[in-house]
């Protein structure tokens, strides 16, 4: 420790310049630059050929639900297969487990004589605000002639909506493809080498084997046209549900059942997306022993479903309910809420037949050809 | 904002075209208002109490000098302040419930918790500096800064803010205080950091993290005698490249400006014995605790019995030091076990030198040293467990580690991160150079530089990173 220097003179800007550097300079950088370029090249050579990618698994765009990046694989498929679809189903996964959409097509083309290319993009956790992230990606990619938003009503409560709320909007590829200029999200979208190492970004974590495993079964359970088959039904669903319920913990989340401000708001949303497309608004049917799980039973589901229809109706979308139809036998459902194959198929065809029927007296415009009405 | 993010990054680079580009008058002035605004960033209260802190001791110095008589006083104030501010914001949360419990036992109402305040960044690191600044001003060692601004930014520099390294104002101003050159080598050397400073944060310490943390500490008795060893390992490499990451990757920052900040890591588990360990090892916080603490106690002590044979005289600096040094972790009974377990390895390695003086390590034959490092690394890994577990956690993990209830294996993907972390010592060792690739042709530099920035960019798409381990203490 000096003391002279803390006393040294202030240096003068004479002294010259600060960054002094001597030619050639920067050559580990130019090294390093063209190894990236390289390897980078390497990569994405790699990741197009058929060999390497038929031992990786599904690509992914970096986004925290794996669920939704399947769906979108599948929905790529689909398209690259048969073309644009004319309706998309769009929700959660009880629109995922309960919307087939060739039972759908059948029953519309029974009505009507008419061909539907459906495809039901329903995804787990998906809320109304993540519906609308995904409606405006779909709509924007795809431009079907229909959407049609299968709405819940637990999933308006403000606790669900706080701890899934954003998730979708939120990622870079996401905000890119929605027009956002996100260089990570241009690069995901660019490289298929990101893509395909993005799956595998938590091969260090204790949970991805599970999770991967997870993905894999799932993914075993979506037929080419986006549904998601479930072949067991539930044999408790008559009983009011206890604790120790599979589904305990919708207890939680629905004692004291209060409607989020912010899901509301996605559903408004959803419906202003009708200057762009038709849309339509399915309320997903439950089991009656469901409101169970509500700290005031049917009165507190009651109060969502008044709210959610009095946000629809001043907007003229169709809005079709269905909580008294009692359609489904309890041999339909997987759980309390998500029907199983069997269930589905009784509801699409129901559903199918509706829309039929909303078409032929002409309160809904033909949805069988394809583009912008 | 942080230190591995993007922002970070464009940050410094604004921050760099603007440094060249001023004239060498006009470079500290804005280096303060960079470091006020980095500091805002954390945390606009930060400021604010950085503000006062670097305020006080500035003019606490100047009370030492000028107040003749009142030396002291000036001294034990300034001293008063910075660890008012350190027990105010750090401890208070500790030792407020515990007077509170005492207060109830004695039927006096009291809240039922601390203050729950929040620990101001760099405050642990900052205040350390201004009481060694105070103290060699007061034993003569150095003068009071002649330029606030100066004494300002040694407070405030934003590559240290956070987590050190604590640096001593005369070497540091000193720098300030002349024209800075940065030239090819120093921004090689700059990259050089900042790469193995990412190697280490993101490629090690991050892909650890999991394992690392928490659980296995928590509630010891869910693993195996296997896991528990491993998750020891992996927590003890953690710490390590966390906070050694840090370092290198500031040091690199700073060095692009012309400002060497120093070392804090020295390959300390190629410590030979525990005395070296300490000089190896977070080398800023141990050598200003053995400069403010462990001499002026030895010296104390040796005044009292010259020989310096005396148990007390032996015992006792080593056991105090390293005590201090958990206190300054935490406030908690687990961090003082941490530290006092270290200040007995110490002690009694000086005890044992008494009745057998050793050669220095380097001297022994390499057998000899090797054999050493074999028991000081176990021994202070086993040390680390109250590092985060409280004691009651680090009982049953200590039981664990002798009694196996199964022989579970760890998670085998584990070895990865653990095996570059040694890979990354062992070059470091064999080339006696910190930055170990730099006398390597410059494609495989090039080579070696790319690998890293992929395999950092590959892997912070994994989402978010947690908070260096030192900026919490």
């Amino acid at each position: 420790m000096t003391e002279s220097g803390l006393r040294a003179p202030e240096p003068r800007s004479s002294d010259g310049a600060t960054l002094s550097l001597s030619w050639p300079a920067g050559r580990r950088l130019l090294w390093c630059m063209a190894w990236l370029a390289l390897l980078v090249a390497l990569a994405e050579v790699l990741a197009r050929t058929a060999v390497v990618r038929a031992h990786l698994p599904a690509p992914s765009f970096g986004v925290a639900n794996r669920q939704f990046e399947l769906q979108w694989a599948r929905l790529e498929a689909f398209v690259a297969e048969e073309g644009q679809p004319n309706c998309i189903f769009i929700g959660s996964s009880q629109v995922l487990r309960g919307i087939d959409p060739l039972v759908f097509e059948a029953a519309y083309r029974q009505k009507t004589g008419q061909d539907l290319r459906c495809f039901t993009f329903g995804v787990r956790g998906f809320d109304p605000d993540n519906s609308y992230e995904a409606a405006r990606l779909v709509l924007q990619e795809y431009h079907p002639r229909l959407l049609i938003f299968g709405t819940d009503i637990p999933s308006y409560s403000t606790e669900r909506a706080d701890a899934v709320r954003g998730a979708l909007g939120s990622h870079a590829w996401v905000r890119y493809r929605l027009g956002e200029p996100v260089v990570e999200g241009w690069l995901i979208d660019h490289s298929a080498a990101l893509r395909a190492y993005l799956p595998l970004r938590f091969w260090f974590r204790a949970s991805f084997d599970e999770q991967q495993a997870e993905a894999e079964r799932f993914d075993t359970q979506i037929t080419r046209e986006g549904f998601g088959r479930l072949d067991h039904n539930s044999p408790v669903i008559g009983e009011p549900p206890q604790p120790g319920d599979s589904q305990e913990a919708l207890f939680d989340i629905l004692r004291d059942y209060t409607i989020s401000g912010d899901q509301l708001a996605s559903l408004e949303n959803i419906l202003a997306l009708r200057s762009r497309q038709q849309v339509v608004i399915v309320e997903m049917p439950l089991h009656p022993t469901f409101f169970y799980f509500f700290g005031n039973g049917r009165a507190d589901y009651d109060r969502g479903l008044q709210v959610v229809r009095a946000k629809i109706r001043p907007t003229q979308v169709e809005f079709i309910e269905t909580t008294d139809l009692h359609l489904i036998a309890d041999s339909g459902w997987a759980n309390r809420n998500h029907l199983n194959t069997q269930g589905a198929s009784v509801f699409s065809q129901w559903l199918g037949a509706r829309m039929a029927e909303l078409a032929l007296s002409g309160r809904l415009p033909s949805i069988a050809e394809h583009g912008t009405p | 904002m942080t230190v591995t993010s993007l922002n970070f990054a464009a940050f410094v680079l604004v921050l760099l075209a603007a440094y060249y580009l001023v004239p060498h008058r006009a470079q500290n002035p804005l280096l303060l208002v960079a470091s006020y605004v980095f500091c805002a960033l954390l945390g606009w209260e930060f400021l604010g109490v950085l503000l006062l802190v670097t305020l006080a001791a500035f003019v606490s110095a100047y009370g030492v000098v000028a107040g003749r008589r009142a030396r002291r006083v000036w001294l034990a104030l300034g001293i008063t302040v910075q660890l008012g501010a350190l027990a105010f914001f750090k401890y208070s949360d500790y030792f407020l419930p515990q007077a509170f419990k005492l207060l109830h036992l004695l039927h006096i109402p009291t809240p039922d918790a601390g203050l729950a305040l929040l620990l101001p960044i760099g405050l642990s690191f900052y205040t350390l500096q201004a009481i060694s600044y105070l103290v060699d001003i007061y034993q003569g060692k150095s003068k009071p800064a002649a330029n606030p601004l100066h004494f300002a930014l040694y407070m405030a520099y934003f590559p240290r803010l956070i987590a050190g390294p604590i640096e001593r104002a005369g070497t540091f101003m000193a720098q300030l205080n002349r024209p800075r050159r940065v030239k090819n080598a120093s921004i090689a050397r700059g990259l050089g950091l900042i790469t193995l400073g990412l190697t280490r944060k993101i490629l090690v310490a991050e892909i650890l993290r999991p394992m690392a943390t928490t659980h296995p500490f928590h509630v010891p008795t869910d693993y195996s005698g296997p896991q528990l060893i491993a998750a020891l390992i992996a927590y003890a490499l953690f710490v390590y490249n966390d906070f050694a990451g840090y370092t290198s990757l500031m040091r690199g920052v700073s060095s692009l400006f012309g400002i060497e900040l120093s070392s804090n890591f020295n390959l300390p588990f190629f410590s030979r014995n525990f005395t070296e360990l300490w000089t190896r090892w977070h080398i800023s916080l141990s050598t200003w605790l053995r400069d403010y603490i462990y001499y002026p106690l030895s010296r104390a002590l040796l005044r009292r019995d010259p020989g310096g044979r005396r148990l007390i005289t032996v015992l006792v600096p080593p056991l105090v030091t390293l005590a201090a040094s958990g206190l300054w972790h935490g406030a908690t009974l687990n961090m003082l076990a941490w530290g006092a377990i270290n200040g007995v390895f110490v002690a009694g390695e000086r005890l044992i030198s008494l009745a057998r003086p050793a050669s220095p390590p380097d001297k022994r034959p390499r057998l000899q040293q090797w054999l050493g490092r074999a028991v000081v690394v176990p021994l202070v890994l086993l040390a680390l467990v109250p590092f985060e577990a409280t004691l009651p956690q680090a009982w049953a993990y200590w039981r664990g580690l002798l009694v196996w209830t199964s022989t579970a294996l760890p998670d085998a993907r584990y070895l990865a991160p653990v095996a570059l972390g040694c890979l990354v010592d062992w070059a470091q060792y064999l080339s006696r150079e910190e930055l170990f690739f730099i006398k390597w042709p410059r494609w495989l530099q090039g080579l070696l530089l790319a690998l890293a920035l992929l395999a950092v960019f590959l892997i912070t798409r994994a989402g978010t990173q947690g908070p260096f381990v030192y900026q919490e203490f």
